[in-house]
């Protein structure tokens, strides 16, 4: 391989990575925007989204329903999509609204120790829960190369649906009646409310999105490492929380700017610098922490005045 | 002044007072009374391993197998006590581990115990089991310094270390033609310790290191180190770390089309290995130490045992060992008596070509079990087949060929 | 109104007050001693139905308050006293002996961290960072330079005061989730880099570092007494014991003087303290530093305690357990961490009976508790400003009459 060859075939490992930040970074921009709470439990819905679709599949082998894949596919994640949601709506109603409030702090501790719940839970129920879980192979295998650069269909089909998922939030918040409900909330709740505006329905459906959007995210994960594992929850959380913010938090575009962003840091952060491989992430906070004291409205953010 | 005393002392006050006299009263006396025992005298023996978090899956295969060793012997109508287990978390993490270890040791009941799959918790619990007098046989740890690194009489090994497997590894690939080799390991001390090992070993022969990248284990995409080492065009992969990290490794290997083999070291052989990576697993090697647990007859009688218990986690590749340790400490109490002293130097001194489901096993003056029999493994079809008896050792089958 | 108050003032009100002291502490230790999960579901009943009762009842609790109050010295002997009794009480388990010291320096390290978090409001979620270079220094200097551990203790702590400088820039620049975000990502260099460096010991950390001994005197012998053999941690608990009340009257004074109200005026209204002459930046970064030093204190304590540290003994999740402690028990208030610690740290090891259930349930609890208690289990008050003027009022309150004078512990 020439150099030419590992720069762009590392530039597609990066990319690919950085799509699935992305998908995570974009529930925390979501919830950020409307409620001002960083979940720091979206990392576990993640997590789950992955296991609900194991456990929909397993149920569909069980009844022998396992057809033609691409029909199992919309059904794992559909499926996956509403459970997950589900879950979401119901853990924001019963701990992550009383607390919303409440001093910055709470609400970080009371999604954390939801993140712990949420991962134990998995652990403990799902059965032998604390091994790697391996995932079906349901994309098409195949791949074609472009000089000595392989690209797989797989990686075509789960960058352009990440980029898909992500247009089309960005199409409800910007586009729809429903999403000006949710970007009005955003800026005055109150204001809002009088307005007409539900503020319990619109932040039940921001939590009905977003963790919709974390369950797409833990399904194209398990399907391009092929495994899952209920603790990835914690790090890819930190991860997508950090590719918000340097994209710009508030900002979907934002989000898939800050989340290919961070995978190409550490992509090339491991393969150029000297003992790359087990330093790459401290370069790519070290990276986090220099736009937050430099910029801190992110790459697409925008000036924020203190209200005094 | 007992007319003002009773300002606080309404009669609706002296309910909860009573109650709060009361309860402690009945937690006081609950605490007195011993559960009731049989016949034989009660003794306690510990497991310490990781019952949750991410190695909880080994830790509980462990504990089963421990487990099933006291059953057995708690049934045998000649053994003189009644064992009971007291199993305590130590979640892989060496402050935990400490804490777990002063919680066996602080009960004058518990007389050995068997600990730990982590090296690094071993390895900080092994001055405390000293100070505490208590014997403590390690099951799964493979840090040499965890018996090496100290002279104390109360620890022991029933597994061996990460020299004896290496040196077996680095050995057998030499031999079939294989010379360049990249390595990656996980940043731990497990794939660090993992990585100088082989490393001295494969020198030692005169192969040749192409490249060393460390991983961390909360990561899940290798690619970019993976493409690095596609372009060093290698005999063959090595890595040092465990199943959670070497499935994708191994994935994404696959998936970028880089044609070496794959090898492991002990931290792979388990059963999700092959079951999340189907197809994709077939054709890894990877080292274990001890016979391979199902051609001993004893072996056999074991997984049929654990199966017909129907536990939920498999035995796992450390299984045996905690059902050997089980085993050996039984076999100190019943002879010299509930003692920890005398427990522990007859464990260390006394332990002298035992047979074994996992072979025979021999302490050293280290308390290490010297019985250098490591086994090969090779995924064939979705489960590890040790080597000799493998399609691939028998030429049906063929590994990645060197270059 | 006023024979009451000199009912609380007389011999029965002390009486009163040590039993309740006393009732606390055979609680507490019952809670240790007794095996079994019972215990902890028996006591955790009893609590929550002395708080509905003390809700339902308001004039006791703030009887038991004022009883405190005009106490105040025989409160803290009795308390002293019982404290220092406790290696007495549960010699028999040098494991809670251990625990207990644990949750000291879990103690000593959030009241670094409730400076920074609940008087300044400034968010650190790197605690075990700086935990970490308390303990590392402490152990290299003695592994590598022979320090003995009444040196490298305070150099522990000095020298966690001087990583802060790392983040002085971030501290001033960002706040709130950005400020989170930055020690988020602060605490993750820092486990990484010790992983991978070679002069910190890699992923083997430092071993054999020296256990605290003083002129030839090993902290690591049992206490033989005659009548009853303590063990070895019983040293290691009377130096706890002491290091937490120089750290605790330390931040109690910080709290109560002229600087702990310039904090509180930086936390509630930044730009407003500003405007007012406050030095904002100075205080933040003297602050920021000063309650590092107190986590690398404890983080050096801990080296010379177990003699071995590693990284993972630094992870986030220590972090996190430390600002649980302070929110836990309510912010800006000593009394609030020393509660906050105790649980935290006592209540997992007690949750070992359910086994693999155990952090789910601690998860649970910790959801729950956050969700009634917003503000913690012990929840700061309002200033008295008043009190300010400390002393000299109180004197003057005193000799006007012998009402009870307010503020104390």
């Amino acid at each position: 391989m020439t150099f030419l060859d590992i720069l762009l075939q590392q530039s597609i490992n990066g990319l690919m990575l950085g799509i699935m930040y992305s998908l995570v970074a974009v529930g925390f921009t979501l919830y950020f925007g409307v409620l001002d709470v960083i979940n720091f439990a979206h990392g576990d819905f993640f997590m789950l989204g992955g296991f609900m679709a194991l456990m929909l599949y397993a149920i569909a082998e069980a009844v022998g329903f396992a057809g033609n894949a691409l029909v199992v596919v919309i059904y794992l994640f559909i499926g996956s999509m509403i459970l997950t949601g589900v879950v979401g709506v119901v853990t924001e109603r019963v701990c992550v609204k009383p607390v919303s409030k409440a001093p910055m702090l709470i609400s970080l501790l009371v999604t954390l120790g939801l993140g712990i719940a949420i991962r134990e839970a998995v652990r403990v129920l799902y059965p032998r829960g604390s091994d790697p879980k391996g995932f079906p192979t349901l994309m098409p295998q195949g791949s074609f190369n472009v000089g000595n650069i392989v690209i797989r269909y797989e990686n075509l089909i789960i960058f352009g649906l990440g980029i898909a998922v992500i247009m089309a939030v960005n199409f409800l918040i910007n586009r729809t009646k429903m999403g000006a409900a949710i970007r009005a909330v955003a800026q005055d709740g109150e204001a809002a409310m009088m307005m007409g505006v539900d503020l319990d329905r619109t932040i039940d459906i921001t939590f009905l999105i977003g963790s919709a959007v974390a369950a797409v995210a833990g399904i194209m994960n398990g399907f391009y490492y092929g495994q899952t594992m209920f603790n990835i929850g914690a790090m890819m959380g930190v991860i997508g929380f950090s590719a918000a913010v340097i994209g710009g938090l508030g900002n979907i575009y934002g989000a898939i700017v800050g989340g290919i962003l961070f995978g190409l840091l550490e992509t090339f952060a491991a393969a150029a610098l000297p003992y790359g491989a087990e330093n790459k992430r401290v370069f790519a906070f070290l990276i986090v922490i220099l736009f937050l004291v430099f910029r801190p409205t992110g790459i697409l953010g925008e000036k924020i005045f203190e209200r005094v | 002044m007992r007319n003002r005393f009773s300002l606080l002392w309404k009669r609706s006050h002296k309910g909860l007072v009573l109650t709060l006299c009361l309860l402690l009263v009945l937690g006081l006396v609950a605490a007195q009374c011993a559960p009731g025992a049989g016949k034989k005298e009660t003794v306690k023996i510990s497991f310490i391993g990781p019952l949750t978090g991410g190695n909880a899956g080994p830790g509980l295969g462990g504990r089963n197998s421990f487990l099933l060793a006291v059953k057995e012997r708690n049934e045998d109508p000649d053994t003189k006590y009644n064992y009971e287990v007291v199993q305590i978390d130590d979640e892989c993490k060496p402050d935990v581990g400490v804490q777990a270890a002063l919680k066996a040791s602080s009960d004058p009941d518990v007389v050995a115990g068997a600990s730990h799959y982590c090296s690094m918790v071993a390895i900080s619990t092994a001055d405390t089991f000293h100070n505490q007098g208590m014997p403590s046989m390690v099951w799964g740890a493979v840090l040499p310094d965890i018996t090496y690194g100290n002279d104390y009489v109360e620890i022991t090994r029933v597994n061996g270390t990460q020299i004896n497997q290496n040196e077996v590894h680095a050995k057998m690939m030499y031999d079939m033609g294989y010379r360049t080799v990249s390595i990656l390991h996980d940043t731990t001390d497990y794939g660090r310790g993992h990585l100088k090992y082989f490393s001295e070993s494969w020198e030692a022969l005169g192969g040749q290191i192409l490249s060393v990248q460390g991983v961390n284990v909360d990561q899940q995409d290798y690619t970019a180190e993976l493409t690095k080492i596609k372009a060093e065009n290698p005999d063959f992969i090595y890595f040092g770390g465990l199943t959670p990290s070497g499935i994708p490794i191994r994935k994404q290997m696959v998936k970028l089309g880089i044609e070496a083999q794959f090898n492991g070291t002990s931290g792979i052989k388990n059963e999700s290995f092959n079951e999340a990576l189907g197809p994709d697993a077939e054709g890894v090697i990877c080292f274990l130490e001890g016979a391979p647990i199902d051609e001993l007859p004893g072996g056999k009688a074991f997984l049929e045992k654990y199966e017909a218990e129907g536990y939920e986690e498999p035995p796992e590749a450390y299984g045996p060992f905690a059902y050997v340790a089980g085993h050996l400490i039984i076999d100190a109490i019943e002879k010299v008596g509930p003692d920890r002293a005398k427990v522990a130097e007859e464990l260390e001194k006394n332990t002298k070509d035992r047979d074994t489901i996992i072979g025979k096993v021999s302490f050293d003056d280290h308390g290490q079990n010297i019985v250098p029999l490591i086994t090969a493994y090779v995924s064939q079809d979705g489960k590890w087949v040790s080597w000799n008896k493998s399609e691939y050792a028998g030429g049906q089958r063929q590994l990645v060929p060197p270059k | 109104m006023d024979d009451q108050q000199r009912t609380l003032a007389g011999p029965w009100g002390i009486i009163i007050l040590l039993g309740v002291e006393l009732i606390i502490y055979v609680l507490f230790l019952a809670l240790l001693l007794v095996p079994g999960g019972e215990i902890l579901a028996a006591e955790a009943l009893l609590l929550v139905a002395a708080v509905f009762y003390f809700r339902r009842n308001p004039a006791l609790g703030a009887r038991i308050q004022q009883l405190f109050a005009a106490h105040a010295r025989i409160a803290w002997i009795g308390a002293v006293v019982l404290v220092l009794l406790i290696p007495f009480f549960i010699a028999s388990s040098p494991y809670w002996l251990f625990t207990i010291i644990i949750a000291g320096l879990f103690l000593t390290a959030c009241l670094g961290l409730n400076l920074q978090l609940g008087s300044s409001g400034m968010v650190n979620l790197a605690s075990a960072a700086f935990y970490a270079v308390g303990a590392y220094a402490a152990g290299l200097l003695a592994l590598g330079w022979g320090w003995p551990a009444w040196i490298t203790l305070p150099a522990g702590a000095v020298m966690a005061g001087l990583f802060s400088a790392l983040l002085f820039v971030p501290v001033l620049k960002t706040k709130g989730h950005y400020l989170a975000l930055v020690t988020i990502a602060f605490q993750f260099m820092v486990t990484i880099l010790l992983d991978n460096m070679e002069w910190t010991g890699g992923p083997q950390g430092l071993k054999n570092i020296p256990l605290f001994s003083v002129a030839g005197y090993s902290f690591n012998t049992a206490i033989n007494l005659g009548f009853i053999k303590l063990p070895a941690y019983a040293n290691f608990f009377y130096l706890m014991v002491l290091v937490v009340a120089v750290v605790g009257v330390a931040s109690q004074r910080i709290y109560s003087s002229w600087v702990g109200v310039t904090l509180s005026t930086i936390r509630d209204d930044e730009i407003a303290a500003q405007t007012f002459g406050v030095q904002v930046n100075r205080w933040k970064l003297v602050i920021f530093s000063l309650g590092n030093c107190f986590i690398g204190l404890a983080g050096a304590f801990y080296s010379h305690l177990v003699g071995f540290i590693s990284p993972p003994n630094f992870a986030f999740d220590k972090s996190l357990v430390m600002v649980s402690i302070v929110i836990l028990g309510g912010m800006d208030n000593v009394f609030g961490v020393i509660v906050g610690s105790l649980l935290l740290i006592i209540l997992p090891e007690k949750l070992r009976v359910v086994q693999d259930y155990r952090f789910l349930i601690y998860g649970l609890v910790l959801i729950i508790m956050l969700i009634f208690r917003p503000r913690g289990l012990v929840p700061f008050k309002a200033r008295d400003f008043l009190d300010l003027a400390g002393p000299v009022r109180r004197k003057r309150a005193a000799s006007a009459s012998s009402t009870v004078s307010e503020g104390g512990a």
